[in-house]
């Protein structure tokens, strides 16, 4: 019996997150748009975790595997090649009943394509930057993360060819959908935007695959080999671990699911644009990771669902609790404030707070908790090890 | 942190390093060569243009170089990439607008200046909004070291790097509740007639006026720095802690006051800044704060002439790219100098820092 | 294993929390006034940065257009919400919050009515979601022509319309009839050759794209386009690339968020004066905010907008300046008189439909209704919607800033044309 109990706690967890829609609509709270967008959000932290939190390396600019995955989606299910006509498995129509311009490939074939596509990206970035030191490394991924969104605003005339529509970005994405299904389930056949649960237990499934992945890549030889580069680098790779290879399939598997919430999200929203992707996303996610506890993969998704609570929920509350306030007392100022303005106020507030506090997380893998204790000057200088004079 | 003193024998070791190097180095150093070729003969074929394109340059560069100071003399003393430190910038330019409108602390202690008043009232404010921009810069940048850089002075050096970004997001978010999301406008106290005579080559007041604040600011941090007895000091903790404690160098105090120097050089830049292009907003600091970043890493971090250096290099380039490769291109360049340069030469053009793992070259 | 223990329960907590968050924040926005029937009408204005003065009055407008009905339609209570499409992050309208809150009123079925968006990339968004929804709109500001009619991008206006219905109408005139009038203007001016810059924007390049077109049809000569970065500190390099073109006028299609006051200060700084090479941009920035940020140098450019001031509306529109300005205090803009002019079509034809259902109308009866409008005599004019959305007005006004003021230029009639 006892070794069923640890599986207590997330079969209960796991229940309560099948069941959301169903008591939303018990409850009538309309939550599931802001349920996927959060589901969304952990995705990426778990991904940001793998580079971060698991090999120690920081990614300032993760945000451009998001937007690799999401203009994947974005370039094959819609019309944006409108100069061919190819359909494999979509769930796109056109009203004249001829086959749809561009090129539209089921999405399920694209989500996939999109997390390998933006592994292979995560390896080619990663591969020059990786004997840098670990601010420096940060510096590469910041670039690396700035240079993406605005090559995606200008890929709109390179030498004529359109392959990102500017800044306008890419519009009237196709839903997702089982075409096969019989009709008596059409909300499965083609995703609407108004029945949100096929969206809701599609990113449902994804986040508990990629929930798995992840605790199974904990415990796992390359796991290991992880925490040893991240700790001491000259000591692991005295072991016979390859530091190069071992980072290397950090930011591969952290691109991977990056991919994999941006192709969602592309075809959740159905346009993409190059300012979605801004560099506010990349310190958004890392916040998650940081709150939550670096490493620690419980920690990170509560770290994204708190955070993104604070952002949808808690900040429109305290705004009308303060216009409240600010009618009683009088004071134009308080009755206008919009708290959901600031947002990035208290992320930045709660960076250096948990920093100067609580550096190991909400929730803190027991691990990087001794190493971001330890006063030892050190040599290597990972996000663990390495502390320093 | 070294001075334009010893430049002669930098270039030198430059050479020596592009002799001594691996092909990677060798490539990079063609390219920029073929580069510079074609610059030429563009120069030779278009010389107004291009003269006035590197004028432009030239006064661009001047206000990066001088936020890249900021970043390099930080970067120097504790290795820490203060990135709160463009935004420290922003705050100089919000502190300068608030001043000339006259409405510093909600006291309308003097009218607003606003450009008709005379010359000599224009120079008293702008020398005015410059130094009180300086001080409050000055005492931000010391103060953000005292909360939330100093308690962290023996934690990995991420955690900090962390806690500069929070910082910098507060700053920006200060800036954000303070004069709002729209672009604010700066009075037009420097003229922007053309000084010279010619009308092909356009040198503005407002160019002189950057130039007349830049140079005596760098002069005087260089002599700061080389002959008075808090440079040494500074030099010294840069070299090492420790050692420089056993000398009686009050390191903390060393620390604060290179904070309180690099705020005092984004508090006169974010004035001129806003003086010069005439219009500030909430989040100039970031994009001005990753090119003036770039600047610093390009002459070598932590290296004062490297980053005047890689400032005016950074203006230049900028304005090359917008008038030879489009203007939609020009940030992707600078940026992608800045990887190139991090990946394939981390020390920068003149760097003494080793920015490879384990130190060293 | 207590550890792990209390991190779970943690976990749970946590979950718990937001769970209950999700609950709470859910139940108090979607909550009914009760008692009597309603329905729900939302607009959508980007209400921070550079055009928030604009868009308070727009919200106040709409706000005025209820009050006029005493807050009721054919006897049912209408519930007015207000969002807001911009984030202080951008100091513009944010896509992502676009979409989002496309998706908040598909969702609440009490809304049978959207007045906006205000930015043509922000309605691109909107307009896919909402015609899924079948949601009528009707934008008091969106000029793009991709969105309702060929003449942008290949695929559109379709693209935008999944189900193949339209759901979406405009009372402001569209950009090809905007890049016509400024190159009309150009024309009447004497101007030979221009220089093209834009934002990048579905806007700014879509109008770029329409007055390209209109100036080369008048044989004035491009001598080159740029698309600009709005984030950038200055356009002095590229001032002075214009000016070695030596155009005799330099055209922006942008909005002002995207640094356009810079843009003015530089052209003028780089030996352009607005008298001698015209600076002609578009409603975009036809903000009071401009005047303010680009000082000087905003002194004798022009601005094209589809429709006219207020000082050039019908009777019926010089009783609604009126009475606005005894109303509220804040100064009326260009756009005010839009925005009151969607909000009463939006209501009219919500009225006829609640009248025919005798109740609360469907959504496809109000989007019915909006595209039935005709003759319809309102603050602009006496004016239809056609099949595809469009207003019938042909009018177009030219602005000039003079003295720090925007003055009515002239007049051009596309129908002329």
């Amino acid at each position: 019996m006892a070794r069923y109990r640890r599986f207590l706690l997330p079969a209960v967890l796991i229940l309560l997150a099948v069941l959301l829609p169903f008591i939303d609509a018990a409850l009538g709270t309309d939550a599931l748009f802001t349920a996927i967008t959060i589901a969304i959000f952990v995705m990426l932290a778990l991904g940001l975790n793998i580079v971060v939190g698991f090999a120690g390396l920081l990614d300032l600019g993760f945000v451009a595997f998001y937007a690799l995955g999401a203009y994947v989606v974005g370039w094959f299910a819609s019309t944006h090649f409108n100069g061919v006509s190819f359909s494999l498995g979509s769930t796109a129509t056109s009203l004249s009943g001829e086959a749809p311009d561009g090129i539209h490939i089921s999405f399920w074939i694209l989500l996939l394509l999109a997390g390998v596509f933006s592994a292979v990206c995560g390896m080619i970035i990663g591969f020059p930057t990786l004997r840098l030191r670990g601010d420096y490394l940060a510096i590469v991924t910041l670039g690396f993360g700035e240079i993406i969104p605005r090559f995606f605003q200008n890929g709109d005339n390179l030498n004529g060819f359109n392959l990102t529509n500017g800044t306008i970005g890419i519009k009237a994405i196709d839903s997702p959908g089982f075409p096969f299904l019989p009709d008596s389930l059409d909300t499965w056949q083609r995703f609407s935007t108004l029945d949100l649960n096929p969206w809701y237990y599609t990113i449902l499934a994804m986040v508990l695959v990629t929930i798995y992945v992840n605790v199974r890549l904990q415990n796992s030889r390359l796991g290991r080999a992880w925490i040893s580069v991240r700790e001491d680098e000259t000591a692991a790779a005295a072991m016979g671990i390859n530091p190069v290879t071992t980072k290397l399939w950090a930011y591969a598997l952290g691109a991977l699911f990056g991919g994999f919430a941006g192709a969602f999200y592309g075809a959740f929203i159905k346009n993409i644009f190059p300012d979605a992707f801004s560099f506010n996303i990349s310190i958004l996610i890392l916040c998650m990771v940081v709150l939550g506890g670096m490493g620690n993969i419980y920690g990170v998704i509560l770290g994204a669902i708190a955070l993104q609570g604070i952002n949808f929920y808690l900040l429109p509350q305290l705004s009308t609790v303060v216009h409240a306030i600010g009618d009683a007392v009088g004071s134009a100022a308080l009755s206008d404030v919009d708290l959901a303005r600031y947002n990035f106020f208290i992320f930045g507030v709660v960076l250096v707070l948990m920093m100067l506090l609580r550096p190991e997380g909400i929730i803190p893998n027991r691990q990087r908790q001794e190493e971001l204790r330890d006063d030892d000057p050190g040599t290597g200088d990972a996000m663990g090890g390495g502390a320093r004079a | 942190m070294t001075t334009g003193g010893v430049a002669k024998s930098r270039s030198e070791a430059l050479l020596e390093s592009v002799r001594n190097s691996g092909w990677d180095t060798r490539i990079a150093v063609v390219i920029a060569a073929v580069v510079v070729v074609l610059l030429l003969v563009q120069a030779v074929q278009e010389p107004a243009q291009f003269a006035s394109q590197l004028v432009i340059g030239i006064t661009n560069g001047a206000i990066i170089a001088l936020i890249a100071l900021g970043y390099t003399l930080v970067y120097g003393i504790i290795e820490l990439i203060n990135f709160a430190h463009g935004d420290n910038f922003m705050i100089g330019s919000f502190v300068g607008i608030t001043v000339l409108s006259g409405t510093f602390l909600g006291l309308d202690f003097f009218a607003p200046i606003t450009g008709s008043g005379g010359v000599l009232i224009n120079i008293f404010g702008v020398l005015f909004a410059l130094v009180v921009a300086m001080a409050a810069c000055g005492l931000i940048g010391v103060g953000i070291e005292r909360v939330a850089y100093k308690p962290l002075r023996n934690s990995p050096r991420l955690a900090v790097l962390i806690t500069a970004i929070g910082m910098s997001f507060i700053l920006q978010n200060i800036g954000l509740i303070w004069k709002g999301p729209a672009q604010v406008p700066f009075p037009e106290l420097i003229s922007s007639a053309n000084i010279l005579p010619s009308e092909a080559v356009i040198f503005r007041w407002k160019d002189l006026f950057v130039i007349a604040v830049t140079v005596p600011l760098l002069v005087g941090l260089s002599y700061f720095i080389s002959s008075t007895r808090q440079g040494k000091a500074m030099r010294a903790v840069a070299q090492d802690k420790e050692a420089a404690s056993m000398m009686g160098i009050n390191v903390n105090r060393t620390i604060s006051i290179t904070f309180l120097l690099g705020g005092i050089l984004a508090g006169a830049s974010g004035v001129m800044y806003g003086l010069f292009n005439g219009i500030s907003v909430f989040n100039v600091g970031f994009t001005q704060g990753l090119f003036a970043f770039t600047a610093a890493v390009l002459g070598g971090i932590g290296n004062l002439s490297g980053a005047v250096v890689g400032g005016f290099l950074i203006g230049i380039i900028g304005s090359m790219a917008d008038q030879y490769i489009g203007v939609r291109w020009t940030s992707i360049v600078i940026f992608a100098v800045l990887i190139l340069v991090l990946v394939f030469r981390p020390r920068g053009l003149l760097g003494d820092r080793s920015a490879v793992q384990g130190g060293g070259e | 294993m207590r550890k792990a223990r209390r991190v779970t329960t943690l976990v749970l907590a946590g979950l718990l929390a937001a769970l209950l968050m999700v609950g709470c924040g859910g139940a108090s926005g979607g909550g009914d006034s009760g008692g009597g029937e309603s329905i729900k009408i939302v607009s959508d204005l980007p209400l921070q940065g550079a055009n928030r003065a604009q868009t308070t009055t727009m919200v106040n407008a709409i706000e005025l257009a209820i009050e006029e009905r005493d807050g009721e339609v054919a006897g049912l209570q209408i519930d007015y919400e207000s969002l807001d499409d911009a984030t202080a992050q951008a100091g513009q309208w944010d896509p992502a919050k676009c979409a989002e809150n496309a998706q908040a009123a598909a969702q609440d079925e009490a809304v049978v009515g959207w007045i906006g968006p205000f930015n043509s990339g922000c309605a691109a968004t909107q307009i896919p979601t909402l015609n899924e929804a079948g949601l009528a709109m009707v934008s008091p500001a969106n000029t793009y022509i991709g969105l309702t009619k060929p003449g942008g991008e290949p695929d559109e206006p379709d693209k935008y319309y999944p189900t193949g219905e339209r759901n979406y109408a405009r009372v402001i005139v569209a950009d090809d009839k905007q890049g016509q009038a400024g190159a009309a203007l150009m024309q009447e001016e004497g101007v030979e050759s221009v220089y093209i810059l834009d934002d990048k924007e579905t806007y700014g390049k879509g109008l770029a794209d329409q007055f390209q077109e209109a100036a080369e049809e008048q044989d004035i000569e491009v001598l080159g386009r740029e698309g600009i970065d709005g984030s950038a500190s200055n356009y002095r390099s590229l001032m002075n690339k214009v000016a070695q073109a030596e155009p005799d006028a330099v055209y922006f299609g942008g909005i002002i968020e995207n640094n356009a006051a810079q843009l003015i200060k530089d052209k003028v700084g780089a030996g352009m004066p607005n008298d001698e090479v015209l600076f002609v941009g578009p409603d975009g920035i036809f903000v009071d905010e401009i005047l303010s940020q680009a000082g000087d140098a905003a002194e004798g450019i022009y601005v094209t907008f589809g429709g006219l001031p207020e000082s050039e509306l019908s009777a019926e529109g010089q009783e609604f300046v009126e009475t606005y300005e005894s109303t509220y205090d804040d100064e009326i803009q260009p756009y005010t008189a839009y925005a009151y002019e969607a909000a009463n079509v939006m209501l009219d034809a919500i009225e006829r439909a609640a009248e025919e259902a005798g109740g609360v109308p469907e959504r496809q009866a109000v989007i019915d209704e909006v595209f039935a409008t005709e003759d319809f005599e309102g603050v602009l004019g006496t004016w239809s919607f056609d099949e595809e959305g469009d207003t019938s007005l042909t009018e177009l006004s030219v602005q000039t800033v003079d003295g720090g003021e925007f003055t009515l230029d002239r007049i051009v009639d596309v129908a002329d044309l």
